[in-house]
């Protein structure tokens, strides 16, 4: 099983990596030119070593998993490839857990990239200020939180490119899923405050440690979930009639 | 090992009220290349699907290779190779990293898959082609590729539907050498759908008809032709008239006479003596240049079967 996901995910690396074509690497340096590049260094030195351009993090894998995994059933329905793949010995397992892990590792490989290219950036735009990097606790809780977005993200790309007739439609309906999951971040601060639930200890004591696991394992329920229900939605027969 | 390949007992596959296919039953012996000839829509790419265990059939069963369609498709698919409705070939790659990848899917080591790929490739005239994406490639050399994928695992059997559909008649030729050639040098079972009778006339040694989803006859072509008792003569000349072609129709065995090209095409269905057919046209006024004596081609078996279904209908 483990040599068909990773025949299945190499081909999707190989696709979207290797064979995109000058579109698809011009998209990767502009996403390294911003992520990398533009957007920590308007933080400042100080601002990166208390980890604020992290949170510009949170968005990456969304941006970067939805418009390719929109693509994995959709798109090859659209261009006429999935009969012939299902009509090969790999199982269904293989084929969806290819296509998810190669959406989750190019969405966390770029955020990786992204990273280590800030730190680079930050070390050569603010030389004689010492090393320039985020704090080591918060690196490795954003790169573990970037991989479980990506996980989401792929989850819910997943399931709907499963029955989207095209990779476009199947773009839009996963763009309104994203918004969909980020509204409540938005839309909380605007109300009234009397509306809010009064937060019952002093910020000073709250457990940010605590509050991460909290949210990191609910990320990690969601995407086992949605693997899980993505896997119970994969019918061949289902997929060559759609 | 039996030395049938394929087995077909009362197939049916339902799509809400319509029947797809109905009741097929046919048997497709080993190393042959059987041909499902029919219009579109009669029901060659849902027999195909069921086959490959990707659609469960509605009633009946089949067998293939001796696995059962129903509980045994993951069987079936890792012996077989396939070339469906599309060629199915992944244009952002290139030629070889596609053969590379189907290779890959069936398991096969580094090596074998570079000689495989080597082989395949030469005998296409493709290989020098490798590298090129295959959005870059003709019609034709795509579909050649796709005959090459679907052999790249040495499969005892596969599956081609309508290899050869919206290529020009060229290419059409040279794949259809091309695959001859193969299927020769590979000894495979090919099932291949087409609706295209030259095509099967070339291939195949053994055809099936269907028609709304129903086997109309099966057999060796020859065989078929012989079924249908259909010669065809064609006859050159001048002075031909419309009551040349009254007479004619009032000749027994005589089932069709027509005008083609200022050329009669009488169509026979009886033992008919063509030097009689002569004397009438000559003593009804018509100067004979030439005349020749046709075997029935598998379109007019084909028709004959359509026709004789409609007048039991």
């Amino acid at each position: 099983m483990l040599v068909d996901i990773w025949t299945m995910l190499r081909k999707e690396l190989n696709e979207y990596l290797i064979q995109g074509g000058v579109r698809s690497k011009r998209s990767y340096l502009i996403y390294i030119l911003i992520f990398g590049i533009f957007l920590p260094l308007q933080s400042g030195a100080e601002g990166i070593r208390n980890g604020l351009p992290l949170l510009f993090f949170a968005w990456l894998p969304f941006l970067l998993v939805s418009g390719i995994i929109a693509d994995s059933f959709a798109g090859e329905r659209e261009r006429h490839t999935l009969e012939t793949l299902l009509a090969t010995r790999l199982p269904d397992q293989a084929i969806l857990f290819g296509k998810i892990l190669a959406a989750t590792l190019y969405g966390t490989g770029m955020v990786l990239v992204c990273l280590i290219t800030s730190i680079v950036a930050a070390n050569v735009a603010f030389r004689g200020e010492g090393f320039v990097s985020y704090p080591p606790l918060a690196l490795a809780g954003a790169l573990v939180g970037c991989l479980l977005a990506a996980g989401l993200a792929s989850g819910i790309g997943v399931l709907v490119s499963l029955r989207a007739p095209t990779a476009r439609q199947a773009q839009q309906t996963m763009s309104i899923a994203i918004i969909a999951l980020f509204l409540p971040f938005y839309i909380l601060p605007l109300l009234p405050p009397g509306l809010l639930p009064p937060i019952p200890v002093e910020p000073e004591a709250i457990n940010i440690v605590a509050i991460l696991l909290a949210v990191g394992s609910g990320l990690l329920v969601l995407d086992i979930v949605l693997i899980l229900v993505a896997r119970l939605r994969f019918k061949r027969e289902q997929l060559i009639l759609d | 090992m039996s030395e049938i390949a394929i087995r077909i007992e009362a197939l049916s596959r339902d799509f809400g009220t319509i029947r797809a296919v109905d009741s097929l039953t046919l048997e497709v012996p080993r190393g042959t290349v059987f041909g499902f000839l029919g219009p579109n829509g009669a029901g060659k790419t849902t027999t195909i699907r069921m086959l490959l265990g990707l659609l469960a059939p509605t009633a009946g069963n089949a067998t293939v290779l001796g696995f059962d369609v129903r509980t045994q498709a993951g069987a079936i698919r890792e012996r077989s190779g396939a070339l469906l409705e599309h060629n199915g070939l992944y244009e952002r790659l290139n030629a070889e990293d596609n053969l590379d990848f189907y290779g890959r899917i069936y398991r096969m080591s580094g090596a074998d898959r570079q000689a495989r790929i080597r082989e395949l490739l030469t005998h296409l005239s493709l290989w020098d082609r490798r590298h090129e994406l295959v959005r870059d490639l003709s019609k034709g050399m795509r579909q050649k590729l796709a005959v090459a994928r679907a052999l790249i695992h040495q499969p005892p059997l596969i599956f081609l539907d309508e290899p050869t559909a919206g290529l020009d008649p060229v290419a059409a030729a040279s794949l259809r050498d091309d695959l001859a050639s193969l299927v020769q040098k590979e000894g495979v079972t090919v099932f291949l759908n087409t609706h295209n009778l030259p095509e099967a006339e070339k291939l195949c040694a053994q055809v099936g008809v269907i028609r709304d989803g129903k086997l109309l006859a099966v057999g060796h072509p020859d065989t078929l032709r012989a079924r249908t008792e259909g010669n065809r003569v064609t006859i050159s000349g001048s002075g031909f008239d419309d009551n040349i072609l009254t007479l004619l129709h009032a000749r027994p065995g005589v089932d069709r006479a027509q005008f083609v090209n200022g050329h009669i095409e009488i169509g026979l269905t009886g033992e008919v003596e063509v030097s009689s057919l002569v004397s009438l046209i000559v003593g009804a006024g018509g100067q004979i240049e030439e005349v020749r004596k046709d075997k029935a081609s598998l379109e007019d078996v084909f028709l004959a079967l359509v026709r004789e279904e409609q007048e039991v209908e």
